[in-house]
């Protein structure tokens, strides 16, 4: 008989993280309803009212429409760094976790580590510095800041990705199916992005939601210190910054209201990633009764890494 | 068994305390700034140190390679120029012995130097220091800005003794005053120095930390230690801090940490008007908002398009939501406190002319919608450009904006490379109160050319370099004002207040020096 399988607990952090990161979708999507972000909508910085939910900025525009505009840049170069890192990191652990041992394993590892070296916010102030803050002209493509932050937090967050990716193949490589699949001559190939990517999977997404919250931070850092999305563009970053020549003048709402929904998204990523990462973790263990390939258990000398969000920041 | 109980701060845990001691700190530091400065400012100043709270660092020391208000505030006190301006904005002698001799074609100044002068290093003072100071000047290698106001009028200069010069011009030259008094005489041996500021000012530089203070002692034997009745320095020292935040530079003022801050934002004013030991200094200065249009190129070659981007500009719009209502809306390239100023030129309304714009648009040659704006860093210029762009936006531009430091910015228009270009310059300190440094583009043959070529305007800014007659000058400045606004070349939006605040213990800064952008720190006292 089947053993029935009760849904998951996320429990009460993870309930907190739902909520949050539903909160901070709602902003990032009702609030562009609001109208043009950039539109000059009153003659100065005016508190919340009906017509302003979220009051208006110095020079006029409704901050809700700006929060959203932010929270929804925000969102895309989160999403589009994230992904970046989950195509190239994951290939790249996986790979490195095949050849678990051998050459190729120490050059991807030895080349992830020294990435990895510098903490990932300086990596990518270091990066933006490389390739500056201006508009890049290839031809009729114009790539402006929103993306190179987007490479930027992406190159930085490959390294984890690629350990995570490589730690759980290096356990998957030694399960009792993947004998199998060999013994009825499965291709390697087959096997290993068939079926061995597909167990791989969990924990870089546990991994994904913890790194969506340290990208909403990157980002939000950067664009406060004037190295992100050029303006008149909204970030929730620059918007807390132009809002902290305000805060003498006591427009509470300007600096309030968009850093709640910086702290929504993080908080709400953050927990979220906790849960996923913590039931994803809790999976990896092998379950009783599962029986592995006799003298191929995982040596005791393979690192099997959860990289912790404070360690990349 | 015991339970082990875990003691470690779990993630969770983190966040919980980082919220907490946000809240908790946000509310000390609120509870600390209402706090008053007055006493603070008694005990502080028995030490004898003027404070001075900056907006920026200079990246360099040496004033001899920009005119910036950035270097120049902290460089007032130190260095001299062999003019000074007096109190009616006229040049006198200061490093110079009198009146310069000049030839009867005007082309050879004689200028006797003043004897007993000694720089901070103990050093005599002489006309080697000069000469050093020209040819330093002049070399294309050493990247001096002053370079591009003195080649092609600049035949020699040579020493003619100890403490005489002879400058020879190559053709009449009527700005060679107003350089020579406001150019900053350097030591020989310091003008390519980048890293400190050798002057004969009645202070001298004792240290700095790169890019956050400068200190300043007063250096007793300035002049041989022969100061005219009732000028003698008043304080002991000064001490400039840099608070890049203009918040923090308010608080700090109204807590008595310093005695005068530059650039308060528009958002403090309120504020300190509101605190009866503060004083908000607002006066017409040569502060512009630089704004140049590319024309060799689509869009901006075309003139429909460039008089319709004038017209939709929402000048009202940036006056009000940036400056606070505090400065002039611009119409031409020169500002209200500006030789040239014309009252009467208004060929842009304050609002947008939204319906006239989209007219010249409809029947432009060029297709292009669209351009880029550069500007630079500081969050004013952030501002006017945004208002700007949403005004543009409607009637259909598309405008992106591109934020450059100072170099990359300068290395932009240098390079010609841009559809405009925006940033805020006070050219006190380079030309006084006649501003044509920023009429340079306009010219045909200029390095900075915009692309614009009128003759009229080409003979007329020849004229204002040229003429040693104020009037003459005046009247060119104007004329080239009005072409330059009605051909839609350069039309800066506003033309702001030079914006200032100090405590009430300090002596008033003087409104003549602050029309030429000086602080003039070394003639205030402690009230």
């Amino acid at each position: 008989m089947r053993a029935r399988t009760r849904p998951p607990h996320p429990g009460v952090a993870g309930w907190i993280g739902v909520v949050c990161v539903l909160l901070y979708l709602l902003v990032a999507t009702v609030g562009r309803l609001q109208g043009d972000p950039a539109a000059l909508v009153a003659p100065g910085p005016e508190a919340p009212s009906l017509g302003h939910p979220f009051g208006t900025d110095h020079l006029g525009r409704d901050l809700l429409a700006r929060t959203a505009e932010g929270a929804w840049t925000s969102l895309l170069i989160c999403l589009s760094s994230i992904g970046f890192a989950i195509v190239v990191g994951v290939p790249l652990g996986v790979l490195a976790g095949r050849r678990h041992g051998g050459r190729l394993d120490g050059l991807l590892m030895r080349a992830v580590e020294t990435l990895q070296a510098l903490p990932q916010f300086v990596f990518v102030m270091f990066l933006i510095g490389l390739m500056g803050t201006a508009d890049m002209h290839f031809g009729p493509l114009t790539v402006g800041n929103g993306a190179r932050v987007a490479f930027a937090i992406g190159l930085g967050f490959v390294p984890y990705f690629a350990r995570v990716a490589r730690a759980a193949t290096v356990v998957e490589m030694q399960e009792d199916y993947v004998a199998n699949l060999r013994g009825l001559g499965v291709p390697e190939r087959e096997i290993l992005f068939r079926e061995v990517l597909v167990n791989v999977w969990p924990p870089v997404l546990g991994q994904a939601c913890l790194a969506m919250a340290i990208a909403v931070f990157a980002e939000g850092g950067l664009s406060f210190l004037g190295l992100g999305v050029a303006p008149p563009h909204a970030t929730l970053g620059n918007l807390i910054a132009d809002a902290g020549g305000q805060i003498i003048g006591g427009d509470w709402w300007y600096a309030t209201l968009p850093g709640t929904v910086l702290v929504l998204g993080i908080l709400g990523f953050n927990l979220l990633g906790d849960t996923v990462g913590g039931r994803s973790g809790r999976r990896a263990r092998p379950a009783p009764g599962v029986r592995r390939v006799p003298g191929r258990r995982p040596s005791p000398s393979v690192p099997t890494p959860t990289p912790n969000p404070k360690e990349t920041q | 068994m015991t339970p082990v109980r875990r003691v470690g701060l779990n993630r969770r845990g983190f966040l919980g305390l980082a919220a907490l001691a946000a809240a908790g700190g946000t509310g000390v530091l609120t509870a600390c700034s209402g706090s008053s400065g007055d006493k603070r400012v008694a005990d502080r100043h028995k030490d004898g140190i003027l404070r001075i709270g900056v907006a920026s660092a200079p990246s360099s020391l040496n004033p001899l390679d920009s005119g910036s208000e950035i270097t120049r505030w902290i460089a007032e006190p130190i260095m001299e120029s062999l003019y000074r301006y007096d109190a009616g904005l006229a040049s006198v002698p200061l490093l110079a012995d009198g009146e310069p001799l000049i030839s009867e074609d005007g082309l050879a100044w004689t200028i006797r130097l003043r004897q007993g002068v000694l720089w901070h290093n103990g050093t005599p003072f002489t006309a080697d220091d000069v000469v050093a100071t020209l040819a330093h000047m002049l070399d294309l290698s050493a990247g001096s800005e002053w370079i591009t106001y003195m080649l092609g009028y600049l035949s020699r200069f040579e020493k003619v003794d100890e403490h005489t010069v002879r400058i020879v011009l190559g053709k009449p030259y009527g700005l060679l005053r107003s350089h020579l008094t406001n150019l900053p005489i350097t030591h020989r041996d310091f003008v390519a120095r980048k890293d400190t500021m050798m002057g004969t000012g009645p202070y001298r530089l004792d240290t700095f930390v790169a890019g956050q203070s400068f200190t300043l002692s007063r250096f007793d034997r300035y002049h041989g230690g022969q100061y005219p009745a009732g000028s003698a320095p008043a304080f002991a020292g000064m001490q400039y801090t840099v608070f890049t935040d203009a918040n923090t530079r308010v608080l700090s003022l109204r807590q008595g940490k310093v005695d005068l801050i530059t650039a308060p934002s528009f958002a403090t004013f309120d504020t300190i008007r509101k605190d009866r030991s503060l004083a908000l200094v607002l006066t017409e200065a040569p502060l512009d908002v630089l704004s140049y249009v590319m024309m060799r190129k689509e869009p901006f070659s075309d003139p429909d398009f460039r008089k319709a981007v004038a017209l939709s500009m929402d000048r009202q719009g940036v006056l009000q939501r940036v400056y606070g209502g505090e400065g002039t809306i611009g119409q031409g390239p020169i500002g209200p406190a500006e030789l040239g100023w014309d009252a009467g030129l208004t060929p842009f309304a304050p609002a947008p002319d939204l319906a006239r714009a989209r007219e010249l648009l409809a029947r432009a040659k060029t297709g292009k919608r669209s351009f880029t704006v550069t500007i630079g860093t500081n969050q004013g210029i952030r501002d006017v450009a945004q208002v700007l762009v949403a005004g543009w936006k409607q009637v259909g531009l598309d405008v992106t904006i591109e934020q450059l430091a100072g170099g990359p910015w300068s290395n932009k228009w240098l390079s010609r490379d841009y559809d405009m270009l925006m940033n805020t310059f006070s050219s006190g300190f380079t030309s006084g109160p006649a501003n044509y440094l920023t009429l340079a583009p306009a010219g045909s043959t200029n390095v900075l050319s915009c692309g614009y070529a009128n003759p009229e305007v080409d003979r007329l800014i020849d004229t204002v370099w040229q003429t040693s007659n104020d009037a003459e000058r005046a009247a060119a400045l104007s004329r080239v004002n009005r072409l330059l606004a009605e051909d839609a070349v350069i039309t800066p939006p506003v033309h702001p207040k030079l914006a200032l605040a100090q405590r009430a213990e300090l002596s008033p800064l003087d409104p003549t020096m602050l029309r030429i952008s000086r602080l003039d720190p070394q003639h205030l006292r402690f009230v």
